[in-house]
């Protein structure tokens, strides 16, 4: 083993020390937050509208408002996330097949990734 | 018989400890025992459909074992994130050469800036290394030749200052000239410390650069050893799947 071997194997052990494992893809539990935070944000205007009718009060409606305007600003911030996180993998995914459709029309090989390996494909 | 059995050691960059792999309920590895030391250029040798391209997307965490563990940097890694480690430095070239074919060439390696380097950084080092590729930079690569679009895969080797390198069947389809100058580049690669996997289906592209050897037949490892004393096995175990030293029947 060669010094330059092992100063390389020490510095990609020291930069793999991070990487998380057995885990979820941190867009996918991004993207899940931003769904149940959409989810969030619809009950709160939901339940902000039913006690609106409820009283004649109007520190109590103003309290709805609020409520109410908090509940679509989470259906705002939730979406966002969520199309943020999705549609990146997404993207992703489509970038790959849109090269793969260009080079089976080019008649060169299609390059393989996490996203494209084909079931029964040369193992 | 599983000739690469033995304990992964701490100095291992690669290693895998009774690891099982497949596609759905298919189980293509069946227990692989592996230990890829830093710097070591290895060579895995198979007929088609003995897992060599399973076992490389494992390497690279593309496929997540189903059982067993997957051994990185020493740590166990199973389930992480393949771009959290093509970032920290574990590089594979696919097989079909992992380039974009409808992209120039200068373009291809445009996209190789992401990990820090400067757009004229990264198309020095590549020139550097394949003046062809300086020649055709203004060229869709889909229209390079199979031997160029192989200089491009591994451009992006180079320029993207791996520890690990994956290479799934860098001779494909080329002509035996034109692998063994793909071969010299990568021994260059390897000269500066860079610990290489080398899938490949015939010991002849291989015979000068890998140090060591695994035959996989089946989904097993079933020779382990210098790529000279595997050559001449290697006829037996494609054709049976066993070893000289086991009977057939």
């Amino acid at each position: 083993m060669t010094d330059a071997a092992t100063r390389r194997a020490q510095e990609f052990a020291s930069a793999l020390s991070d990487v998380p494992v057995e885990s979820t893809s941190r867009n996918f539990t991004w993207a899940k937050l931003g769904l149940v935070v959409q989810i969030v944000g619809v009950a709160m205007t939901l339940i902000a509208l039913v006690l609106s009718q409820t009283t004649s009060n109007p520190l109590e409606q103003s309290t709805c408002i609020s409520l109410g305007l908090s509940g679509l600003a989470l259906v705002g911030l939730g979406g966002a996330l969520f199309l943020r996180y999705s549609f990146g993998q997404f993207l992703r995914f489509w970038l790959l097949r849109l090269s793969a459709e260009l080079q089976h029309s080019t008649g060169t090989t299609a390059p393989t990734a996490s996203a494209n390996i084909p079931r029964g494909s040369d193992r | 018989m599983n000739a690469a059995a033995h304990d992964v050691t701490v100095d291992a960059v690669l290693g895998l400890r009774g690891v099982s792999a497949g596609y759905d309920s298919v189980e293509i590895l069946h227990g692989l025992d592996l230990q890829v030391r830093a710097g070591e250029v290895l060579a895995v040798l198979g007929p088609n459909g003995a897992g060599k391209s399973t076992l490389l997307h494992l390497l690279a965490g593309l496929l997540p074992p189903t059982a067993g563990d997957l051994i990185i940097g020493g740590r166990r890694m199973n389930g992480a994130d393949p771009t959290e480690l093509a970032r920290r430095g574990l590089c594979l070239i696919p097989e079909g050469r992992g380039m974009f074919p409808n992209l120039t060439v200068e373009e291809n390696l445009w996209l190789l800036t992401n990990r820090g380097g400067s757009r004229s950084q990264v198309e020095a080092q590549a020139y550097a290394r394949f003046p062809r590729l300086g020649e055709r930079r203004k060229q869709l690569a889909g229209s390079m030749s199979g031997g160029e679009q192989q200089m491009l895969a591994l451009a992006r080797a180079i320029t993207t200052d791996p520890a690990v390198l994956l290479l799934d069947e860098l001779s494909m389809g080329l002509a035996p000239l034109i692998v063994d100058q793909l071969y010299e580049s990568v021994a260059a690669i390897a000269a500066t410390g860079v610990t290489v996997v080398v899938v490949e289906q015939f010991v002849r592209s291989v015979t000068h650069i890998a140090t060591r050897g695994v035959v996989l037949v089946g989904g097993r490892f079933i020779l382990e050893g210098a790529l000279a004393d595997l050559s001449h096995q290697l006829h037996t175990a494609y054709l049976t799947g066993t070893t000289d030293e086991e009977p057939t029947a």
